[in-house]
């Protein structure tokens, strides 16, 4: 008799449970929110999914500035130094400099910058500013090539040469990375190995084996000592070869990255006395 | 909400699939088509419209945004049930510090009434009081019983579903439903001895284990 008590008071329970069912529908108050709030996720979403869409190759604009900062950053301090080594250039060539005899002795084999160390970089600006007033200055310096004129071949190619002198033997792939010491003010490609060029010896590199400059063949032949340069020529894309010291001058000689050859005819020639 | 004669043919499935799709209005069809009971479910699980109104909310943005989490291993309205079920109860376990809702003052005077069940009250208003004093008493002895038990009870004699169907609700097995229900049957009685008029509360060993057949189907058709 208690299980069927037990029974009966349960169904008891559940009838009573159920009686108690909610039959009226959503209050419309409730039924209102949740539209709102639906009517919100659907929009939300629909956002999502075109954003989503939005095509992979479109790079955020933070990533594209970045990299274009960067870049204007490391250009303007390349420009920078060589800016402060350009009328460093002009002061020596013009005898302004006392120390330029020790510059040059350090010359061929020195590994020192082209700037030095007792000028300071607001004395080299000033400089700068002053020759570019004067229309003095010794050659226009675009990017990272040395930019000669075949009307004033001769005096460019000195002040290049004296700089180079004076300069880091910045060779491009068979030297390695450039000290940082050595601002990069004349783009040298690379120098024929010689025993006894003191600067590039311990290079081991060969002629085949240096970077050749941008689009240009290298010339064949050379002497070893010899140094190749980046140049243009009347705006012109060339490569200069300065020969080693030969009875106290050194030859230098502009080849057209268009012909193409060693066997090109130079576009201009000077030689430079020490 | 542009409920479309497409929209209104298509199965919960077949509604859900296209939520995933992305079509923005199957998910309100899908929703609308069950938020009544939804809506049921919710009120008697939290046991107050405030609750049962955030729950409710709460439970359709998580299936708008995890409609993926559905499986098709259960029916949709299941799946349904289950998150706005999950929704009410931990709204019900955040609340647990309110205070208990207090037992009718006037329990006792269900006693000298007698045990008046399931009676035809129409065109009687002092048995349609007497059904609405009664109904309260359940509800707040419902509220007296563990989230647990209570929305076992929900679902399985209020809402009349099946004890299987219920085990997936709320993901446990059937008998640990059955033994839910029995545990809240043998409480709710104890509490409820007035109402009921009996003597002796059914013991909890000894449970029914299922009134299916006196609450109706599940697949829509009113509970009796």
């Amino acid at each position: 008799m208690t299980d069927e008590a037990d029974v009966d008071a349960n169904d008891d329970i559940a009838r009573l449970l159920a009686d108690a069912r909610v039959t009226d529908p959503l209050p419309g108050d409730v039924a209102d929110r949740l539209d709102a709030t639906l009517a919100d996720l659907v929009v939300s979403r629909e956002t999502r999914v075109t954003a989503s869409r939005t095509p992979s190759n479109v790079i955020p604009l933070r990533r594209r500035v970045l990299p274009r900062v960067l870049v204007a950053a490391a250009a303007i301090v390349v420009v920078t130094g060589a800016a402060i080594a350009a009328p460093h250039i002009h002061e020596r060539n013009t005898g302004q400099n006392s120390g330029a005899a020790s510059a040059d002795s350090a010359g061929s084999g020195s590994q020192s910058g082209a700037v030095p160390r007792s000028l300071p970089a607001t004395k080299g600006l000033k400089a700068q500013s002053q020759h570019a007033a004067e229309g003095t200055m010794p050659m226009a310096i675009a990017g990272s090539l040395v930019q000669l004129t075949s009307d004033h071949f001769r005096a460019d190619v000195r002040k290049l040469v004296r700089t180079l002198d004076a300069s880091a033997r910045t060779a491009y792939g068979a030297v390695g990375v450039p000290t940082a010491s050595a601002a990069p003010t004349v783009p040298t490609v690379p120098t024929v190995p010689s025993p006894t060029d003191d600067g590039l010896a311990g290079s081991g590199g060969s002629l085949t084996d240096t970077v050749k400059a941008p689009d240009c063949p290298t010339p064949t032949g050379l002497d070893p000592g010899a140094e190749v340069i980046a140049v243009t020529v009347d705006g012109a894309p060339a490569v200069l070869v300065v020969h080693p010291m030969k009875d106290g001058s050194r030859l230098a000689q502009a080849f057209s990255c268009d012909a193409g050859a060693a066997d090109a005819t130079p576009l201009a020639s000077a030689t430079v006395p020490r | 909400m542009n409920e479309s004669v497409e929209h209104l043919d298509m199965t919960d499935p077949a509604l859900l699939d296209a939520h995933r799709a992305g079509d923005p209005d199957a998910f309100g069809v899908l929703f609308k088509r069950h938020r009544d009971r939804l809506w049921a479910v919710a009120l008697r699980t939290t046991g107050n419209p405030e609750d049962a109104g955030d729950a409710l909310q709460e439970a359709m943005i998580s299936a708008f945004k995890r409609a993926d989490s559905y499986r098709g291993d259960a029916l949709v309205t299941t799946w349904l049930h289950r998150i706005v079920v999950n929704a009410s109860l931990d709204r019900l376990r955040r609340n647990k510090v309110r205070a208990a809702q207090p037992l009718p003052d006037d329990l006792e005077e269900y006693t000298g009434r007698g045990a008046v069940l399931a009676t035809d009250t129409s065109g009687d208003p002092e048995a349609v009081a007497l059904l609405g004093d009664r109904r309260r008493a359940v509800l707040a002895a419902l509220d007296q019983l563990p989230p647990e038990q209570k929305a076992a009870l929900v679902l399985v004699d209020m809402e009349g579903y099946p004890v299987a169907q219920v085990a997936q609700m709320l993901d446990c097995p059937t008998g640990t439903i059955k033994s839910r229900c029995a545990r809240g049957r043998a409480r709710l009685a104890t509490l409820l001895t007035p109402v009921l008029g009996t003597g002796s509360p059914p013991s909890p060993s000894n449970p029914r284990p299922s009134t299916q057949p006196t609450l109706g189907t599940p697949e829509g058709g009113a509970p009796r």
